[in-house]
């Protein structure tokens, strides 16, 4: 089966020196990957090339067999197929559902089926009663679960994790690591970032080492 | 309290409408003047501040110099268009109202485009991360941003009001200062002082100046808090 997701020698920079690199990375769908490395050896940096949310200094990054370019028309229709929860997440204003509902908005889910997956996904983090409080007044780990539902209700063919489990209460692990565990049984290619490979031990079955660029 | 301070406050406070009807047509036209910059000043902020990198420096360098040009060039420039032999003479709009309200939506435009743009610009960068990734258009991502920024677009919108109501060259130049039709709080205040009625032309003033610290106060309480302040 050919790679959802795939890169080839990858490089960012930043302030002129390698802030993170990547030689080789392919993702089948329906199976998890994690991308472990040490603090500032650039994770977040390489999960936002490949979410095609920043362009590579060089090297090729492929969502579902199509090699992104650099046209910023082509990588947004790309966007569509790949998204990324971020470690710290930004929730916008409004309702905790509200947040949920605007990647389907996105996507011209009609309101009523908009409503109704944003609450099944709040529900199945186990914040389905957060639905409608302010968003900005939520706990880290409420944002966190919060965010992690708008990235999987859109339901897109390749996931990106930046430590998705990291700023979760311990009794809300299982709960999300069930989440993404439907996502990959529905196909989904799954890539997530972690210091320590135990935080995703029985999710991931392969591990991608990263060097940090220093050590290079 | 002396003679002329009393003199000013009952003009003020007498309601005559040789000081509250400048001032209702000063707050009237510099309100429908941000209104209408509104809609065109924000998404072009937006466009400026997160838009297209290729776009950025050229729009922001031409808003720049729009913010530059005095209210007076702007009202000459309007005169000549809006004058019987201009090419937009024939709709008669010279020396009316309507007249200083499209002068000054172009002296309100600046204010509202860069004020957006600073806001949109200093951004979280999550905000255009979480947008993108989340499958947002160029005009979607607008409109939550614009949510993001919502106070400092009320400040905009505030600052723009205030430039609008303050300025004399449209309102002179393009209203023509006509009593109880296109006199506004800054064509008296030159009127009154030129002939010497400095009783009237301090109530006009100290309305001018009053309106002046309620749109300071209004940004204020708009725009969004520091951290830390």
């Amino acid at each position: 089966m050919s790679a959802a997701l795939s890169a080839r020698g990858i490089r960012a920079a930043h302030d002129g020196r390698t802030a993170a690199a990547l030689d080789a990375l392919e993702v089948a769908p329906g199976e998890c990957v994690a991308l472990v490395g040490p603090n500032g050896s650039g994770k977040s940096t390489l999960l936002r090339l490949l979410a095609l949310l920043e362009v590579p200094l060089c090297g090729e990054v492929s969502i579902l067999g199509i090699a992104a370019g650099p046209a910023e028309a082509d990588r947004e229709r790309l966007r569509r197929s790949v998204t990324l929860a971020l470690p710290h997440p930004w929730l916008f204003v409004g309702t905790a559902i509200g947040n949920v509902e605007r990647g389907l908005a996105a996507r011209g889910v009609p309101a009523a089926e908009r409503r109704e997956r944003a609450l099944r996904a709040l529900g199945d983090l186990g914040v389905a009663g957060l639905a409608h409080r302010d968003a900005r007044r939520l706990s880290t780990g409420e944002t966190a679960r919060v965010a992690l539902a708008r990235a999987l209700v859109i339901e897109t063919p390749v996931l990106l994790l930046d430590e998705p489990f990291a700023h979760l209460d311990p009794a809300a692990v299982p709960a999300a690591r069930a989440a993404v565990e439907r996502r990959l049984a529905a196909g989904t290619a799954v890539l997530a970032a972690a210091v320590d490979p135990a935080d995703l031990a029985g999710l991931a079955a392969r591990v991608v080492a990263i060097v940090p660029p220093a050590a290079r | 309290m002396t003679g002329e301070a009393r003199g000013v406050l009952d003009l003020v406070l007498s309601g005559s409408p040789e000081v509250w009807g400048p001032a209702g047509l000063s707050l009237s036209c510099a309100a429908a003047a941000a209104l209408l910059a509104a809609p065109l000043g924000i998404p072009l902020g937006m466009l400026v501040g997160a838009g297209p990198q290729r776009w950025r420096r050229g729009l922001r360098a031409l808003v720049d110099a729009g913010l530059a040009v005095p209210t007076t060039a702007i009202a000459l420039v309007l005169y000549l268009l809006l004058s019987r032999r201009g090419w937009f003479g024939e709709a008669g709009l010279l020396f009316t109202p309507a007249a200083i309200v499209l002068g000054q939506t172009l002296v309100a435009l600046p204010v509202i485009v860069i004020l957006t743009a600073d806001a949109a610009a200093s951004l979280d960068p999550r905000v255009h991360w979480t947008a993108r990734t989340l499958g947002a258009s160029g005009p979607r991502r607008a409109l939550w941003y614009a949510g993001e920024i919502r106070g400092s677009l009320v400040a905009a919108l505030l600052s723009a009001f205030g430039r609008a109501a303050g300025e004399l060259g449209v309102a002179l130049v393009l209203g023509g200062n006509i009593r109880g039709s296109t006199r506004t709080l800054t064509t008296a205040i030159t009127l009154e002082t030129a002939r010497g009625e400095y009783e009237r032309a301090v109530a006009l003033g100290a309305l001018l100046v009053l309106f002046a610290l309620a749109v300071v106060a209004a940004v204020r309480f708009a725009a969004p808090r520091r951290a830390g302040a």
